[in-house]
């Protein structure tokens, strides 16, 4: 394995660089996750929600449109309803074009299909125009006014029309929710795989961390106690052995191309010259004992001083990298190094500061990204509440059309009983017509035998004119006859007497008579005049009979009307409270987005990488990690690293939970 | 009635009372032949203005006189209610058209005054005098000198 020929300066680097390289990776990775995420964050709620919203408020002003028309077409023009009726109706089109236009310039993908439904809008719109001249030409509906036929007529063209329009609408409005429907289910999806990618990015993210570092810390672990401190303290241990005299002792890797190589060849050279010595102490034993003594403590002591050099190398190598498997970035290498290792300490410090800088740009970065979510949260709960007070206002506008469709039935009722309260009149009227042809039939009856009865006293009167003149004639018969007709005459006197009474009450009952056919002819010329004057109420009551139907037949397509306005309007509402939940959604979504920001960001702060506050904390780390430097950051991450899962669930479970609860309240 | 009998016991005249143009006059009842209902006339070529013409009485021709004409008041337009006084003046019978006849009057001769002596003697060749009682002025015709002239006229 050529790792054996490498330096001990470059196996101490080589975990490092594998480090950053890892750190670096994982930054770059989820920075890129991140800003991709926002900005799909970033559209969805900036964009194509308030589109959504947009093309609600749109058919909101267009029930506005119709809803105005019918006000202008029923009420007074000078009546204050009539005149916010009037002037909703230029408004409505107005709020509704510009919400078409915002939701176009919103979501421009979606720009064809709402400028179809502007234009139909626009079609809709301006067949409205009629039936509110309607309404400001004919007079306004009010209780005993008479509706003149050709009013009537504008009436009917005007409510024909809004029936058609109001169908129109009902169409256009329902074609809108649905298109709306998808838009939010568009975005609901977009949402939820947004979410998903986060998690999955987190996820990711955590999970390759914690297996590089795993895996770097592993590799740092191996090469520094495999590759470093055995073979030193192999030769180490060579070296005590040869230094107690062990000369047969083997000394391994001799072949090797780094300073345990250097330090093997040179123990050989001094194992050679021990044997040496050896076979030359054995050659003169009979040396001086001081001059041998003296020797062998030179030899001691530069054996003794190598070995304690190295010691203090891979001691501070291996407590500088057990800080960093601790996450510590702070941490430098102390100048107390031998001259020889200088260079490894300066390459060492160099590369974590790199780290730290990195792990700095990458905490700045989490921050950043968690004030974005928490802005994108705070802006979702906005737009929640704005829906909910949309949908609070839907239920108010839907409560007030309840109540004008209860006025309108109201008054269908009143026309309808207005209508058989006119037929019973009608029916009376024809009585009456009857009666009065009979009376006029009775009064000239008794013309006729006033007639006849006038005729009766002349006659009567003729007999007593002759009457008078025969007692006259008897009279002057008994005159001439002298004292002998003295007793006729007295006769004929009293004849005579009879015949004037009889003739002057003759002409008494012909004044009688004559004064009764004058009254007569009066009552007849009387009760023609009721008869006509019947025969024209009888008209005008037929007119009211038909002017009455049309109301109530009026009355009752507007009913009709304003319930069908009336399920829409609760369609809407639906809706909307369908749009406010899915929002909610979104809200609690983006909510989540941030908790996992914030353990992102919590996952980076447990990198140290400056602040002065808690170096002594970091120092006193240091001493009590020191010496079990290669076992705590292998056990660390394991626990640290299925923490934030659980949690994740939790916070997730409340999220809905509280979602859920917001409904039930809503 | 008993008091009525006395009187004319004293000088009673039996008078029938007639109007004309709305004036009563009375004749006496003894120069009166019957009273009869108006019946047309014939007219009478070149007949005085008073003279209506002549009807057919029980085969006999009668002349008929028109009162109120006679006197100078307006003709008299005739009708059924109109009566026609049957009048015997010396041999001849008349008729004189009167609005109405009314009744038989028994007037005693101090009843009977003598017209006024005042201004138009024609009046006076008509009337030979005037009754008054009870509140009325009833004229007494002299029929000779109503029909005298006229009739002899006629008659030539």
């Amino acid at each position: 394995m050529n790792i054996d020929n490498l330096k001990l300066r470059t196996k101490g680097l080589i975990p490092l660089v594998i480090m950053t390289l890892v750190v670096a990776g994982m930054v770059a990775f989820g920075a890129a996750k991140l800003a991709a995420i926002s900005d799909a964050a970033g559209e969805i709620i900036e964009h194509r929600d308030v589109a959504a919203v947009d093309l609600v408020r749109a058919t909101r002003a267009m029930m506005e449109a119709p809803y105005s028309a019918f006000g202008a077409l029923l009420y007074d023009p000078n009546a204050p309803e009539g005149k916010i009726a009037v002037a909703g109706f230029p408004k409505a089109i107005a709020d509704a074009n510009m919400f078409f236009d915002e939701g176009s310039k919103l979501a421009p993908d979606k720009a064809g299909e709402i400028s179809k439904f502007k234009d139909r809008f626009q079609a809709i719109a301006g067949k409205a125009k009629r039936p509110i001249e309607i309404g400001k030409a004919i007079p306004p509906l009010s209780l005993g006014r008479k509706i003149k036929p050709e009013e009537l007529d504008q009436f009917a063209e005007g409510a024909v029309l809004m029936a058609e329009i109001d169908m129109q609408t009902r169409t256009l409005i329902s074609d809108i929710v649905e298109f709306n429907s998808k838009l939010i289910a568009e975005n609901a999806q977009a949402a939820a795989d947004l979410r998903a990618q986060s998690s999955q990015a987190t996820t990711l993210l955590v999970a390759v961390g914690t297996l590089a570092t795993l895996l770097a810390g592993a590799f740092a672990l191996w090469l520094s106690s495999a590759k470093i401190a055995a073979p030193l303290a192999q030769l180490a241990g060579r070296m005590v052995a040869l230094a107690k005299g062990e000369l047969t002792v083997h000394i391994e890797g001799q072949n090797r191309r780094d300073e345990v190589g250097d330090m093997a060849r040179a123990v050989l050279v001094f194992k050679d010259a021990a044997v040496e010595n050896a076979r030359l102490g054995r050659e003169a034993v009979a040396r001086s004992a001081e001059a041998e003594g003296e020797h062998g403590r030179n030899e001691e002591a530069q054996r003794s001083a190598i070995e304690q050099e190295r010691a203090v190398v891979v001691l501070s190598i291996g407590a500088a990298l057990s800080r960093l498997a601790a996450k510590d970035l702070t941490f430098r290498m102390p100048a107390d190094i031998p001259e020889a290792y200088r260079k490894l300490q300066a390459d060492f410090n160099e590369a974590i500061a790199q780290l730290q800088d990195a792990m700095r740009s990458v905490a700045g970065s989490a921050d950043a990204i968690q004030s974005g979510t928490h802005e994108i949260a705070t802006a979702s709960d906005d737009l929640s509440r704005r829906t909910e007070q949309q949908a609070a206002g839907l239920e108010e506008t839907a409560a007030a059309l309840d109540e004008i469709t209860a006025t309108v039935k109201r008054s269908a009722e009143g026309a309808n009983h207005a209508r058989e309260v006119v037929v019973a009149a009608d029916g009376d009227v024809k009585k009456s017509a009857v009666v009065v042809r009979q009376a006029v039939e009775a009064m000239g009856a008794i013309a006729k035998s006033s007639g006849q009865i006038s005729q009766i006293i002349g006659l009567i009167d003729e007999i007593a004119f002759q009457t008078n003149l025969l007692a006259l004639n008897a009279g002057v018969e008994a005159a001439r006859a002298g004292d002998a007709g003295r007793g006729f005459a007295v006769v004929a006197s009293e004849v005579r007497a009879l015949a004037q009474r009889s003739a002057d009450a003759a002409k008494e009952i012909k004044g009688l008579i004559s004064t009764s056919t004058t009254q007569v002819d009066q009552g007849v010329k009387l009760v023609g005049e009721t008869g006509k004057s019947l025969e024209r109420i009888m008209a005008q009551v037929t007119e009211i009979n038909d002017v009455v139907a049309g109301i109530a037949a009026g009355a009752k397509e507007q009913a009709t009307a304003l319930q069908e306005i009336n399920t829409a309007i609760n369609q809407m509402d639906q809706s909307t409270q369908q749009n406010a939940t899915m929002v909610e959604q979104s809200a609690a979504a983006s909510h989540s987005l941030s908790q996992e920001t914030a353990q992102l960001s919590s996952l980076v702060e447990q990198f140290k990488v400056g602040g002065a506050s808690d170096g002594s904390a970091m120092r006193r780390e240091l001493q009590k990690v020191a010496p079990h430097a290669f076992e705590k950051p292998v056990r660390r991450p394991a626990p640290s690293a299925p923490a934030p899962a659980p949690k994740l669930k939790v916070a997730n479970g409340s999220a809905v939970s509280k979602s859920k609860e917001s409904w039930n309240e809503f | 009635m008993s008091n009525v009998s006395e009187k004319t016991a004293v000088a009673a005249r039996e008078m029938i009372a007639f109007l004309v143009a709305s004036q009563e006059f009375c004749v006496d009842v003894m120069s009166v032949r019957e009273i009869r209902v108006w019946t047309p006339a014939t007219p009478i070529a070149h007949a005085p203005n008073y003279v209506v013409g002549v009807v057919n009485l029980r085969g006999a021709v009668l002349p008929i006189i028109d009162f109120a004409a006679r006197l100078g008041f307006p003709p008299t337009q005739p009708t059924t209610r109109h009566a026609i006084l049957v009048a015997q003046i010396g041999e001849r019978s008349v008729g004189l058209l009167v609005d109405g006849v009314s009744e038989i009057l028994t007037v005693t001769q101090d009843q009977i005054q003598p017209p006024p002596r005042v201004g138009a003697e024609i009046a006076s060749k008509f009337v030979s005098g005037v009754v008054a009682i009870q509140n009325r002025m009833i004229c007494v015709v002299t029929l000779d000198s109503l029909v005298a002239q006229s009739v002899d006229s006629m008659a030539a």
